[in-house]
């Protein structure tokens, strides 16, 4: 190694320069943000070799500006200090060419100086340009790597330049240098298990990360793009006035406000936030004319109460920040580890309170000198999202943004956003935090276009069939095996039985139960509760006699129409029993007047409790669904001409469950038949078909459980009628909707979403063939739904939030249970005075094209490590192998966890194809190699059998725990890759064995950690980048991510003729130990 | 996430439109046009208690009415 410069020195880093070491090398082929650029505008005579020998200087001044980034062979990164580097410095002169090319030329100039990335091996890791415009004109360009010095250095370091200049290089003119060393050696005395204690503290209890972007860290990285704007004079006083008057700092107040903010983007109330700290308040003599990389980011846990005034709010943060005060030199990949989190936040707050010293620069420069007429500084953070406040007679705020994860329109919502905060910080600093920000905020579910809002013609249910009837009374309506109802004759005998019921007692505000199988008498049962003007309670005979009972005991009806052998069966008192074939000696003259308020249905729904709520709800609310509902049997894309013909619908949801209710009487109020499944052909496919292709269906409704059944089992041929599939019930992956159109493109598929508190649907989607699940759509008529976030306040768009309906669809309430009713039917904010909201525990988001997207229920979010995860994704995936027929992934707590707390696990249950044969660990590696690592399941469980709810629903509770001891999915390496990396693995996070699936991550790896791995990969000759590590974070993932053709290790550094480190013995002891532990 | 009203230790009210109607309501938030509060601020189960107590028919107020004068 001739002419290699001797080693001055080996220092270690801090833990912001890890973090940067992280980031350049996590990407070596990409973009390095961290590559910063400062350019001086320099009016007056220069003298260029001046200037460079000025430069020299510089860098003989301050030993770290010659710092080169290496790894040790123990993994351990260390900057190396040389005794002597070589400055590139170049001039270029513009003054050849026209006045008005200069400045383009020169913007070019420096936007090709950004592009070039510093070798972190190769010193010094900056460069000098000066560029002249003309003979007064210049501009000198300063390019570094961020992690030799940060902003707060920055004036120090051209002060000092300039200083150098004027005296013709003279180093003694300048006092004596403060070497970053010292501010190394006081990290490495300060005490960590205190500092370490004093984070979990801070964080204690925090459950997730505060994520705008969760998959922005995936995406390449960036040039960010800019958004700025200044605060007014006046209200930059007043900003500062009113925090003064708190006893608050500005920087307090932006951070409280940005928690707000963030808060709402993410819809949560325990929000963290990245904080940038100058570190000049460490005790180290001199510290602040240093120049170096002292900054350090650090988490800001804010928790927002909603009846908090922000005053209070602000108050409570400086307090809670000032307690972290003499712990803030901890790393920021340190505390994750302390406190058990791999990522706490995605944005970022600079708050650069360092002054730009015009005065002591113009003083260095003297008269003869040229004058510093501007200053640029161009840098970036690898945030999705940072937001930099710069104080001055007008506050200057800019967020920079990765437009990949954020684009320009929801920038700029989030800046009149922080606006609106910050005036209402000026004027009203009482205001409780749940009221902030609540009137510029676009409320998009409101401006979603309903469906035209024709008032209903009937608001009875009743009504809606007569009218139906006396329009086709020849026409079929019930079809059932080779029997054949019309519409007048099902009409004339609902009358009579109605006639019947009501010479029973039966009439508005009663409930009558029907408990028959479906046949024609249902039917007409059914339409003749409607008729007396009850409501009706359809009850599946086929129920476990405990649960009618309960339901029984519950609705307290007047009357039970059924067979007398279902009466026995149940055990009904003989007084309630009403036979289908009831008639009443009178013919009903004349009905009970029917109030669109009274009830219509009553449908019990499973309570988490589990005592089952019955759901009343009214007759305007399941008139206007059925009135709804009847468009969805016509087709009026220009494809299909439109059917004047009525259509056919199958009725084969249970009738105990508001969808078998719906589709029932909504064949009838559109004039179309109901074809009526047998009870035993609901789910049999082959028997499904033959139904529906006897009947010529046009119209069938089913879970996408069936309809994945459908797709791969129906004989070739059948369902050749049916015009339009209605999903509803779960999530509609895109995948198999894609596959039913694919495989009947003659029909369409329309996804519903409801619940029995709103009449069964509120939502509506035609599937067009978008990517991913399919959203749940817009609202059906006379609807309005609204994505609340948890101060009640409507979610922006694209952030989670909670589900909320409300218009005729709701129901009045939960029968019997008033306290339950008043804390799901809520008082409507957004709705006409009076109006309420139902709330429905789902999560959702508004998308930007203004539909609604189901997100998984509030009390059962899927967040694997922070990650959402969606299982529907998985079990596509899994459903795709050979073999498999059916598969659901739930995420489940249990299994091996290091810190006590069990994990959340993605669990996988698969049934084979009739006739196949599965093996869990070869399902499991075959996913492996087609998912991303925190999507493969961490258990695979073979299945008979998918249990099933009575509806047809994938039953979550009776699937069985899988086995959590780690030798299930243990499995050791086939290839010599796999058996390095697996021993690498253990040699980094300290583990005996190691796994091929074992994610790096799930088991403790971190960033910085990722660094060493990578290192170590590389020396044993596999080509692998911490970027790598992150992609494909097990070993079996990162032995098939290894090109064909490893490039050998790189030489091995080792210094010649100096100490590594010269730190005291103690201190030294320190370091190690400080490595040791991580 | 936190729905607030599930919030087993916040502050609530409770409100009533003129159907009689009730709603469980957080105290931090404004109460509805067409709402007012007849109960608390309180904690939650106070004030679904004072719900269970009082909103002893749930048909809307207008309803019943109507009914009443249908009797006669």
């Amino acid at each position: 190694m001739a002419g290699r410069p001797a080693v001055e020195d080996v220092l270690p880093l801090s833990p912001m320069q890890e973090g940067m070491v992280f980031h350049a090398l996590y990407d070596a082929q990409g973009h390095d943000v961290y590559t910063g650029q400062t350019a001086l505008r320099l009016e007056g005579p220069l003298d260029a070799p001046r200037m460079s020998t000025a430069v020299g200087k510089l860098l003989a001044r301050h030993a770290n500006l010659r710092a080169a980034f290496r790894t040790q062979r123990s993994g351990r990164p260390v900057q190396v200090i040389r005794s002597a580097v070589r400055v590139p410095w170049q001039v270029t002169d513009l003054s050849a060419l026209p006045p008005d090319e200069r400045e383009p030329a020169f913007q070019r100039l420096l936007a090709e100086d950004r592009a070039e990335r510093f070798d972190l091996a190769r010193p010094p890791l900056l460069r000098f340009g000066l560029v002249t415009f003309d003979d007064r004109h210049h501009c000198l360009v300063i390019s570094s790597h961020h992690l030799l010095w940060d902003g707060w250095s920055a004036p120090v370091l051209v002060r000092e330049l300039f200083q150098l200049y004027a005296s013709g290089g003279d180093l003694d003119a300048l006092p004596r240098v403060r070497p970053y060393r010292d501010y190394l050696a006081w990290l490495a005395r300060q005490d960590r298990a205190v500092a370490e204690r004093s984070w979990r503290a801070a964080l204690s209890g925090l459950d997730e990360p505060s994520l705008i972007a969760p998959d922005a860290r995936d995406l390449p990285a960036e040039e960010p793009e800019r958004h700025a704007w200044e605060l007014s004079e006046q209200d930059t006083e007043a900003l500062a006035a009113t925090a003064r008057a708190h006893g608050l700092t500005v920087s307090t107040v932006l951070q409280g406000l940005w928690a707000i903010l963030l808060g709402r983007l993410t819809g949560r109330t325990d929000v963290v936030l990245g904080a940038t700290v100058s570190g000049r308040d460490a005790d180290v003599p001199g510290i602040e004319s240093m120049v170096g990389l002292l900054i350090n980011t650090l988490p800001v846990r804010v928790r927002l109460r909603p009846a908090e005034p922000l005053a209070d709010l602000l108050t409570r943060l400086q307090s809670e920040q000032s307690a972290l005060l003499d712990h803030r030199h901890l790393g920021l990949a340190d505390i994750q580890r302390a406190t058990g989190h791999t990522v706490l936040f995605d944005t970022l707050l600079v708050f650069e309170s360092y002054p730009i010293d015009d005065e002591g620069i113009a003083r260095a420069l003297g008269t003869d000198g040229p004058r510093m007429t501007g200053v640029s500084v161009h840098d970036a953070t690898h945030y999705p999202l940072t937001l930099t406040a710069l104080p001055g007679a007008r506050l200057t705020l800019t967020l920079s943004h990765r437009p990949s994860a954020l684009d320009g329109p929801a920038v700029s919502r989030v800046a009149a956003q922080l606006n609106t905060l910050i005036g209402e910080f000026i004027e009203q600093s009482t205001t409780p935090v749940a009221r902030l920000g609540l009137a510029p905020v676009p409320q998009p579910v409101d401006d979603l276009p309903a469906p035209d809002e024709h008032p209903l013609p009937h608001p009875t249910v009743r009504a809606l069939f007569e009218g139906q009837a006396a329009r086709t009374p020849d026409a079929p309506a019930v079809l059932h095996g080779d029997t054949t109802l019309t519409f007048a004759e099902l009409d004339a005998r609902a009358d009579r039985l109605a006639a019947a019921l009501v010479a029973r007692g039966a009439g508005p505000e009663s409930v009558v139960a029907v408990a028959l199988n479906r046949r024609p008498d249902l039917v007409t049962a059914l339409l003749a509760v409607l008729k007396a003007g009850a409501a009706c309670m359809p009850v599946d005979p086929g129920y476990p006699p405990d649960r009618i009972a309960l339901m029984l005991d519950e609705a307290q009806p007047e009357l039970v129409i059924c067979d007398p052998a279902t009466a026995q069966q149940l055990g009904i008192e003989r007084q309630l029993v009403c036979p289908p074939t009831a008639e009443a000696a009178v013919p009903l003259r004349q009905r009970p007047h029917l109030s669109p308020d009274h009830p219509a249905y009553v449908i019990f729904t499973s309570g988490s409790t589990g005592r089952p709520k019955g759901v009343i709800g009214t007759q305007l609310a399941l008139a206007n669904r059925l009135h709804w509902g009847r468009e969805l049997g016509h087709d009026d894309t220009p494809d299909h001409p439109p059917h004047d013909a009525p259509g056919v619908r199958v009725s084969k949801s249970p009738l105990s469950f508001i969808d078998g209710l719906t589709e029932l009487l909504g064949a009838l109020v559109a004039g179309d038949a109901v074809a009526l499944a047998d009870d035993e052909a609901t789910g049999d496919p082959t028997a499904l078909a033959a139904l529906a292709d006897r009947h010529r269906a046009t119209l069938l409704t089913a879970v996408p459980s069936l309809y994945t059944t459908l797709v791969e089992t129906a004989p070739p041929g059948t369902f050749s009628s049916v015009r339009t599939w209605i999903s509803s019930g779960e999530t509609l992956p895109g995948e198999l909707a894609d596959a039913l159109t694919r495989r009947w493109p003659q029909a369409r598929l329309v996804n519903l979403y409801g619940c029995s508190e709103a009449a069964g649907d509120s939502l509506t989607h035609l599937h067009d063939g978008g990517e991913g699940p399919v959203p749940l759509g817009r609202p059906i008529a006379h609807t309005r739904v609204h994505v609340l976030d948890p101060f009640l306040r409507p979610s922006p768009p694209g952030a989670v939030g909670e589900l909320y309906i409300a218009g005729d669809g709701l129901a009045r309430g939960y029968l019997g249970q008033p306290g339950r009713t008043a804390e799901r039917f809520v008082a409507d904010p957004f709705g006409p005075p009076g109006s309420r909201l139902y709330r429905t525990g789902d999560l959702a988001r508004i998308r930007p094209d203004g539909s609604v997207e189901f997100l998984g229920r509030a009390d059962d979010q899927v967040k694997i490590r922070g990650f959402r995860v969606e299982p529907g994704e998985i079990e596509a995936a899994i459903r795709a192998l050979p073999d498999v027929g059916r598969a659901a992934v739930v995420a489940t707590q249990g299994g091996p966890a290091e810190d006590g707390s069990a994990p959340r696990r993605l669990v996988a249950y698969v049934v084979a194809d009739p006739g196949a044969a599965l093996d869990a660990l070869a399902l499991r590696r075959a996913l492996a190699e087609r998912l991303p690592a925190h999507l493969v399941p961490w258990a695979v469980v073979i299945l008979k059998e998918l249990p099933l709810t009575p509806s047809g629903k994938l039953d979550r509770r009776a699937l069985p725990a899988p086995d959590f001891t780690e030798t299930s999915t243990f499995e050791p390496p086939r290839t010599e890759p796999e058996k390095v990396l697996c021993g690498l693995f253990g040699e980094v996070l300290g583990l005996e064995r190691v796994g091929i699936h074992d994610d790096f991550f799930e088991r403790g790896g971190d960033s910085i950690v990722s660094v060493r791995l990578a290192d170590r990969a590389r020396r044993a000759g596999l080509a692998l980048s911490p970027r790598d590590v992150f992609t494909h974070r097990t070993p079996a993932g990162l032995a098939r991510a290894l090109p064909d053709e490893t490039a050998p290790a790189p030489e091995e550094f080792t210094p010649t003729g100096a100490p590594l480190v010269s730190l005291s013995q103690s201190q030294l002891d320190n370091v190690k130990a400080r490595w040791r532990t991580r | 996430m936190a729905n607030p009203f599930d919030d087993e230790n916040g502050v609530f009210r409770v409100l009533v439109n003129d159907e009689g109607q009730h709603s469980l309501w957080p105290d931090f938030a404004p109460v509805p046009e067409g709402w007012s509060s007849v109960h608390g601020p309180d904690d939650r189960a106070a004030c679904l208690e004072y719900v269970e107590r009082n909103w002893t028919d749930m048909r809307p107020r207008s309803l019943a009415e109507a009914m009443r004068q249908a009797e006669g």
